[in-house]
């Protein structure tokens, strides 16, 4: 419990720092590597993605009932789905504000993507790294908690991105979600990381893979599954349309890492869509 | 009964104006060009893409109206009002590089801006580049 808090105030100041070598490093101009995605997200995990001052992207993510999750309801098609419907606007090349209302848990959420390194072409500057939290507030009955505060939840996650080639890039994503009331037997705190990558197989057609893998011991059979998500991207001018199966259903990405208990190698997976839209203003 | 001749004559002049609708298309106006962009050196003529950034933006951003060999004959050419360039022929080739690079970042009427798309200097002369080896 002391460790996760210490790596969290680590995570809340590592902004704060590493711009304050950004500032000194600029004086020597190094031109950035190409984007490493195609957009902020990669089926579950954010990426390192930032667009440009003035940049707006709309997300649509969709993701269907469980394929195993009932008769008669065509592989989760026609069973309850889970929806996001988000806006993201960057006030600057380096920092985008978001907010998001997802169905599931009525969870509303606001968040800060900030890019702290970018990965140059001479590769003096290896990879990217960006900064992303969000803090969540569940918007359900008011029967349903004892405090406002009960509401709240929050996830710190560092993006740490490699474009390797025209077609290949990957990206190793360490976070901390937390809620602020669990039901007991269940961390407040869980230390994740994310593994994702992108391979291109036509210039406007990629295969996405994404893996998080929640680090936590609740025992009494409460330790959340790890996530693992599999996809086809295909982008054109403004889009990105992402077509996915994924064991994950929840979209907000703390109740994934801290509540999935569907179990992708047993069955436990589900046909989902993110859309994204970019406006350059 | 006698109401049937009218309505195929209305059936027939509708479709006759559906059809004129898909088939006539303005011809481009002829697009001036400012003398320093006609001017302008391509720094990156005998750059070799090797990470095939012109033939990926052309992709993503062009090929919709432009077709994918740039004959103007893309899916969404039939939805413009205006006749798609054909970059084949040899009076678009007969143009600057400035020219093409002014062109495809100011844009105009139909024919998007750029400038905020394509930021990247660099990236704007690899699809000049490409465009022309069409």
């Amino acid at each position: 419990m002391k460790s996760n808090r210490s790596i969290l105030y680590f995570l809340f100041l590592l902004p704060v720092l590493v711009i304050g070598q950004e500032k000194k490093k600029d004086t020597v101009p190094e031109k950035p590597e190409r984007p490493a995605f195609e957009s902020s997200f990669i089926i579950d995990n954010p990426t390192n993605v930032l667009f440009g001052k003035k940049g707006m992207e709309m997300q649509i993510k969709h993701r269907f009932g469980l394929i195993n999750g009932g008769e008669n309801d065509l592989a989760g098609i026609w069973a309850p789905a889970n929806i996001r419907l988000g806006l993201a606007y960057a006030f600057h090349d380096r920092f985008t504000l978001g907010f998001g209302t997802t169905k599931f848990d009525r969870l509303q959420d606001f968040s800060l993507k900030i890019g702290l390194f970018r990965q140059t072409r001479s590769n003096k500057v290896p990879f990217s790294v960006s900064y992303y939290g969000n803090f969540v507030i569940d918007a359900r009955k008011k029967e349903l908690f004892d405090n406002d505060q009960d509401r709240f939840s929050f996830f710190n996650q560092l993006i740490i991105a490699r474009r390797f080639s025209r077609n290949l890039s990957l990206q190793v994503a360490p976070s901390i979600s937390h809620y602020n009331f669990v039901e007991s037997g269940i961390k407040n705190d869980v230390f994740g990381v994310a593994m994702g990558g992108r391979y291109k197989v036509s210039p406007q057609t990629s295969i996405l893979i994404d893996y998080s893998h929640p680090f936590t011991d609740f025992g009494d059979g409460l330790d959340p599954e790890p996530g693992l998500s599999l996809g086809v991207e295909f982008a054109t001018s403004g889009h990105a349309f992402q077509l996915l199966i994924s064991n994950y259903d929840g979209i907000v990405q703390q109740r994934n890492y801290v509540f999935n208990q569907n179990d992708f190698f047993k069955g436990d997976f589900l046909i989902g869509f993110n859309i994204t839209r970019v406006y350059k203003f | 009964m006698k109401s049937k001749p009218l309505l195929l004559s209305l059936l027939a002049i509708g479709s006759l104006l559906l059809l004129s609708m898909g088939i006539i298309k303005s011809n481009q106006d002829p697009w001036e060009v400012p003398e320093e962009y006609q001017n302008m050196k391509n720094p990156y003529t005998n750059v070799e893409d090797e990470d095939r950034i012109g033939r990926t933006i052309y992709s993503k951003h062009c090929k919709f109206c432009h077709g994918s060999k740039g004959k103007g004959d893309g899916n969404q050419a039939n939805l413009l009002q205006t006749k798609v360039a054909d970059f084949t022929t040899d009076t678009f080739k007969s143009q600057t590089d400035g020219s093409i690079y002014y062109k495809i970042k100011t844009g105009r009427n139909e024919m998007l801006s750029f400038d905020r798309i394509i930021t990247d200097e660099e990236d704007l002369w690899m699809v000049v580049n490409y465009i022309k080896g069409l």
